[in-house]
């Protein structure tokens, strides 16, 4: 569904001369592209930049910005729209979820987590291999949040293109999640010390990050 | 020759070589309706290994994967509009139905297969079953419904708002949704589920370990639980709940902030542990301890159910 569903000879500026899908969905990655050359959060900080740059530029895909342009054969898998948008998505939750385990590591001193793994904090599916600097509480937020924002875009700008039933179930979703998020953020503030709603607080948000890369992967016209 | 004859034969050359071609593709038609719209229609049986795999994907309609003694694959597929991308070998088949002017109607696959092939399948709106294949199965669909039944090694599912029905799997198994509803018997292995509003209900199931999670769907489990596993479940407003044989060995974590715990046990609190308005928080051991279980939510209610006791808990 996600693999040539999208991307059969999008790349071949002749084919999408006479396909009108393929042109749609190269002017649509175009778009994507475009916003996220313009996001900071695509050249993320800390250690954790290095091994996910590492890892993609084995697959010759080290700048998001430059993606639309036509990969090598032996990247063929990597430039198709759909996995692009995924591999674009992950990049983001890598991070996030680092940036969860971040908060759970620095927190340790206070009790606050400690002691817990990335699963445990709400890591979900993405995976953590590289050591990161401690960092604050709203730090880690504000980071998410943005990154959170960049996601946010790759919906916006897939929406019309989705069906709209599917884009309102995301849509309700979305917001039990946000109010899942206030509630737990509200009761941490009243506690900040309790390693339980500090988990909560994080699954919540990677709960969010894990939807909206979800979405990200849901193909066009559907 | 004849000039007639040759005439003649001319005339009737194209006939013959459609018929020539038809003979030796029997397996596919393809007409145009009075409408423009394309149908598409493959029906052919060929040998095909144990062990193999198929791959199918369409955006509305159904697929239907049946396991069976044969050694043979029988594929039936059909499109409204569109087109249908195959490839057919005897360790691998792959079906992708694209469209044609950017219209694809109702598509529809079933095919049967010999038990033991793997099965991967993605749909839209399409519903997917996969009975009887007996191994690896990975299916997901955006808001169609999934059933799969009779899968071993690993099993995979996600939907976004269809429900799911999963019975008598094993292996490494995991469910995703986003509201759909998952019920699911006979499970065994280890299980992770994640879901945000969708709720979850295991019936029957011998399960070494479970992770459950959902935002606002209720998590149901009724064992048994195994004395060596770990079982989490965590929600945020969802109910967690659980039913326990009454001489069950167990170390059980509770947690809520604002719901309520209930327990057909009795909860005797520890030094150190809280229980009050807000913040609940409780440790304690049935019996001589062993499985670990865990239910953690925000204001979700936790319950514990007292179940008729078994033969080898302890």
């Amino acid at each position: 569904m996600t693999r040539d569903h999208l991307d059969h000879d999008v790349a071949d500026e002749s084919h999408r001369a006479s396909c009108a899908e393929c042109t749609a969905v190269w002017t649509e990655l175009e778009g994507i592209s475009a916003q996220a050359a313009r996001l900071p959060l695509l050249t993320p900080s800390r250690d954790l930049w290095a091994g996910i740059e590492t890892r993609l530029a084995r697959h010759g895909m080290t700048d998001l910005s430059a993606s639309v342009a036509p990969r090598p054969a032996a990247s063929r898998w990597l430039a198709r729209p759909a996995v692009r948008l995924a591999v674009a998505a992950s990049l983001l939750v890598a991070v996030s979820a680092g940036i969860t385990w971040t908060y759970a590591k620095s927190s340790a001193p206070q009790a606050s987590a400690t002691g817990r793994s990335i699963e445990e904090l709400g890591g979900n599916r993405a995976a953590v291999t590289t050591v990161v600097q401690p960092a604050s509480l709203d730090e880690t937020v504000a980071t998410m949040d943005h990154e959170i924002a960049a996601l946010r875009l790759l919906l916006d700008e897939r929406r019309e293109r989705l069906d709209p039933r599917t884009v309102s179930v995301l849509e309700a979703n979305m917001q039990l999640i946000d109010k899942a998020i206030a509630e737990s953020k509200a009761a941490l503030e009243a506690d900040p010390s309790s390693r339980f709603l500090a988990a909560q607080y994080a699954r919540a948000y990677a709960s969010k990050i894990t939807l909206l890369r979800d979405v990200a992967t849901i193909p066009a016209g559907t | 020759m004849n000039p007639r004859l040759m005439m003649r034969t001319l005339t009737l050359a194209p006939f013959l070589l459609a018929t020539l071609f038809l003979a030796a593709a029997p397996l596919e038609a393809q007409g145009r309706r009075g409408d423009g719209d394309v149908r598409q229609r493959i029906d052919t049986t060929f040998a095909f290994d144990r062990g193999g795999e198929v791959d199918l994907s369409l955006v509305s309609g159904e697929i239907i994967v049946t396991g069976g003694a044969s050694n043979q694959i029988r594929i039936v597929a059909t499109t409204e509009r569109g087109r249908l991308v195959t490839s057919f070998g005897r360790t691998h088949v792959s079906i992708e139905a694209r469209s044609v002017d950017n219209r694809l109607g109702d598509t529809r696959y079933e095919l049967t297969v010999p038990r033991g092939t793997r099965v991967t399948a993605h749909a839209v709106s399409g519903d997917i079953r996969v009975h009887g294949t007996g191994a690896a199965v990975e299916v997901h669909s955006v808001s169609g419904d999934i059933s799969v039944r009779d899968a071993s090694d690993r099993l995979e599912v996600g939907t976004v708002s269809g429900d799911l029905t999963v019975a008598r799997a094993s292996g490494r198994l995991q469910f995703e949704s986003v509201s759909g509803d998952m019920m699911a018997e006979e499970l065994t292995g280890d299980l992770t589920i994640e879901t945000i509003s969708g709720e979850m209900t295991l019936r029957r199931s011998t399960l070494a370990g479970i992770r459950a999670s959902s935002m606002s769907g209720d998590l149901e489990y009724d064992g048994p639980f195994s004395p060596t596993g770990t079982y989490r479940f965590n929600s945020h407003s969802g109910n967690v709940e659980f039913g326990l044989p009454a001489n069950a060995g167990a170390t059980l974590q509770l947690e809520t902030f604002s719901g309520r715990i209930a327990s057909d046990f009795p909860l005797t609190l520890q030094p150190g542990q809280t229980a009050g308005r807000r913040n609940r928080r409780m440790e304690f051991t049935l019996g001589t301890g062993g499985t670990r279980i865990s239910a953690e939510t925000f204001s979700g209610n936790i319950t514990i159910r007292r179940l008729p006791a078994r033969g080898n808990q302890e």
